[in-house]
């Protein structure tokens, strides 16, 4: 059965908490695994594959810059301490875990269900539609970003030579295509929604319908649940690698 | 159900430019209206002034009236008007912006607050009206081009407009999008709709009910298309082409003006007929490839091949076409001779070494690549600019890069506009900085994608001759493209693809007479071509006729 949007909504940011509190890679790496296995049965394999580089650089950037800000008591290698390793695998999964859940979220709800739920929630269609639609439009404008890509590459584009200076204006004959063809593309899509009554004086109605059902506040109990289970083991010491820092 | 433009007339708030000159058109109900004009005849301004879009969107004084069903609309907002006249634009992508089918079909009705047992029904309606009823719970983005348009069209329906204004809805199309679009027009007409469809093919103009033409804002004609379309005259005079079997007949001194293939063939007194179909392997005379892909297979995704063991030659010199469906792997094969992809298994070879030897900076100095859309690299602020951009990039001399500016600029023959600012430019001369930015770099291999798509028929005439003047200079043309007739009038060799696979290949005077093999996969060669195999004359153009 598929849950209310605003399950989904309210629901999901809740298992942020977990992650966020924890320290100990003992308790983030199942949190981790869990959300992973979870977001690869709801479909999300794709996203996660498209993720995993992310997921390698946090990790990886997490372990060495911790290892600079944490000092251990047990040296492992150079600069390197087991307590800083730890600490920096711990911060690296909490980050993995914020990614994947994310992509749960992305992957279970249709930008139209959160602009629903948003809606129901009490914010205007009118808002609500807007910040959907430019996820929408990062999708789209980040397709556009690859063709003009292509298409000054092979006109001989380089990125990576010169100054920083030089490097940064390198990006000028990509950015101003991809601004332009922007602009005409919303310009266009604005015309397209007033002329489907976008805006019309009528009460809306929409196509979909949802309702709380047992499963949604059974599902928003065990979240809420977890998420001050995990608080209050944080308050006991669990988990915990470094007190007094999140 | 009718549609009525009575003394319309609207000039550009910025510009001051007359787009429509008291401009009276009336749509019957159950009619479809094609309406023909060249670029900045005012068909756009015309369609966006049908549900005031002009001038709420493009600002400018409007007069005159826009009335349907008896009732003027025109003092009434865009979103009120909506439930008047519906408007289905060009590019189908940018009107696309639900995740799934049936969800962007419903926007137009929740918007008008269509109770929610009636909205399901609205969009099974809308859905089943464009045979699209098995795609409602699809993303729309990965539909086809004609899949999306019909979807865009449904979206409209769904309102229940009383009228539907498309503004060249079938230019991004390929020949089965387009005959699939045109097919879902035809049964809203005969359900009673009002259509009015702007669209310049006189082929296909033949299928609606009457022929509007407009020129310079003002309506030059308005008949059925037996009157418009076999007037030769009126249609040039309109910056328009003339319909090819009339132009034909008219080349030919001869009096008759036929639209159909059977009625011309029936002018034709009967003669000995030359067998002018090709064996099945064509086997090309030439060895001196500049550009082959060998056994070449591609996969974006795992295991889902989009190119399946292609093999192609380009004969140094020519033009080559390289013709297929949207889908069909003509964009992916082309991106693998400049290095933009990499053959999933097989081997791409530039001048006869393979290309993975050269670096990708380098590849561009030979081959260059015209994508569809100037619009996707131009970003400088002049045209010298513009066009200065490859030899600057590799760093030759300033008197250098000048002299390369001055020699791509006279080929495309805009000397003269160097401080020109592109973006302010029209699409064919946008179009023409983008060529002789790549002929900067002096590449002897050209690639074109689509390269006459969204140009008026002038602008295709212009775009057509300088590719034959660059392969007249020597360079090599490899043209990706679905317009037969641009593919019968000047290539020299065609590559035929469907589903990544090589259907036909060889030279375009036989390729486009296996008619029946083409038909099969959903291309139809042009009328000539139809009429000279109709009388197995191994002809392509009228030139040939004559």
């Amino acid at each position: 059965m598929r849950l209310d949007p605003r399950t989904r909504l309210l629901g999901i940011p809740l298992l942020f908490l977990p992650p966020l509190v924890m320290q100990a890679p003992a308790y983030l790496l199942p949190i981790t695994a869990v959300t992973g296995l979870w977001l690869w049965r709801a479909g999300g394999g794709p996203r996660l594959r498209a993720a995993l580089p992310l997921i390698g650089v946090l990790m990886l950037s997490s372990l060495v810059l911790w290892s600079f800000f944490v000092k251990g008591q047990t040296p492992l290698w150079g600069p390197f301490t087991v307590e800083a390793v730890v600490f920096g695998s711990g911060m690296g999964l909490r980050l993995c875990a914020f990614t994947l859940i994310g992509l749960l979220y992305l992957t279970l709800s249709p930008v139209e269900e959160t602009a629903w739920a948003l809606n129901r929630l009490g914010m205007p269609f009118a808002v609500s539609f807007a910040i959907v639609s430019a996820f929408r439009l990062m999708e789209r404008t980040a397709r556009t970003a690859q063709t003009v890509f292509a298409a000054q590459t092979a006109r001989g584009l380089k990125l990576d030579e010169g100054s920083i200076l030089h490097r940064i204006r390198a990006y000028i004959p990509l950015m101003v295509p991809v601004l332009v063809l922007s602009l005409r593309r919303v310009d266009l899509m604005a015309m397209a929604m007033e002329s489907r009554a976008f805006g019309a004086k009528c009460r809306r109605t929409s196509l979909l319908d949802f309702r709380m059902r047992a499963a949604d506040w059974l599902t928003l109990i065990v979240c809420l649940l977890v998420a001050t289970g995990a608080v209050w083991l944080r308050l006991h010491g669990h988990g915990v690698l470094i007190p007094g820092r999140l | 159900m009718s549609l009525e433009f009575r003394d319309v007339c609207f000039a550009y708030k910025n510009t001051g430019r007359e787009a429509l000159k008291n401009i009276s058109l009336a749509l019957a109900p159950g009619e479809l209206t094609l309406l023909m004009g060249a670029a900045g005849a005012g068909k756009t301004t015309l369609c966006l002034a049908a549900n005031g879009l002009v001038p709420k969107f493009r600002k400018g004084g409007l007069s005159g009236a826009i009335v349907v069903d008896d009732v003027d609309v025109t003092a009434l907002p865009v979103a009120e008007r909506a439930r008047s006249v519906g408007l289905v634009f060009q590019d189908f992508e940018a009107q696309l912006f639900s995740t799934e089918v049936s969800l962007e079909v419903a926007f137009f009705p929740e918007n008008l607050g269509v109770t929610r047992d009636l909205l399901a029904e609205r969009v099974s309606e809308a859905l089943r009206a464009v045979h699209m009823e098995n795609f409602a719970d699809r993303d729309p983005t990965r539909l086809s081009g004609g899949q999306q348009q019909r979807v865009v069209i449904a979206s409209v329906l769904a309102g229940n407009p009383r009228a539907i204004v498309l503004d060249e809805p079938l230019s991004d199309l390929d020949p089965a999008g387009r005959s699939e679009v045109v097919e879902v027009l035809l049964g809203l007409v005969r359900d009673g709709a009002s259509v009015l469809l702007v669209e310049n093919d006189p082929v296909l103009a033949q299928r609606a009910h009457r022929v509007a033409v407009l020129h310079e804002g003002r309506l030059l004609a308005h008949g059925t298309p037996q009157e418009i379309l076999r007037d030769n005259d009126l249609l040039r005079s309109a910056d328009l082409p003339p319909h090819p079997l009339c132009d034909l007949f008219e080349r030919l001194g001869m009096s008759a003006r036929p639209l159909e293939v059977d009625e011309a063939a029936a002018e034709f007194p009967p003669k000995e007929s030359v067998d002018s179909r090709i064996p099945s392997a064509i086997i090309l005379q030439s060895t001196d490839w500049v550009l082959e892909a060998r056994s070449v297979s591609f996969e974006y995704v795992p295991g889902r091949r989009v190119l399946e063991e292609v093999s192609i030659q380009v004969p140094r010199g020519h033009i080559v076409a390289l013709l297929g469906h949207n889908g069909s792997g003509k964009s992916t094969l082309a991106q693998q001779f400049i290095r933009l992809l990499e053959p999933t298994s097989g081997a791409i070879f530039v001048d006869g070494r393979p290309v993975s030897e050269f670096r990708r900076e380098e590849i561009g100095r030979h081959v260059g690549f015209i994508f569809q859309n100037p619009d996707n690299q131009i970003f400088a602020e002049t045209v010298f600019d513009e066009v200065a951009f490859s030899p600057r990039q590799q760093k030759l001399s300033d008197d250098e890069v000048r002299a390369r500016v001055n020699e791509s600029l006279a080929a495309v023959e805009l000397q003269g506009r160097e401080d020109d600012d592109p973006f302010s430019m029209s699409r064919g001369e946008r179009q023409c900085v983008a060529v002789a930015s790549v002929l900067a770099a002096r590449p002897a291999i050209l690639i074109f994608d689509e390269p006459t798509t969204g140009l008026d028929a002038a602008q295709v005439k212009k775009m057509m001759a300088l590719l034959v003047q660059l392969c007249d200079r020597g360079h090599t043309i490899l043209m990706i493209t679905h317009a037969m007739e641009i593919v019968a009038e000047y290539a020299d060799e065609v590559v035929v693809l469907q589903a990544g696979r090589v259907l036909l290949q060889g030279p375009t005077s036989q390729v486009l007479h296996e008619v029946e093999t083409l038909e099969r996969a959903g291309l139809r060669p042009p009328p000539v071509v139809r009429l000279a195999h109709a009388l197995r004359l191994p002809f392509l153009t009228a030139e040939d006729f004559r």
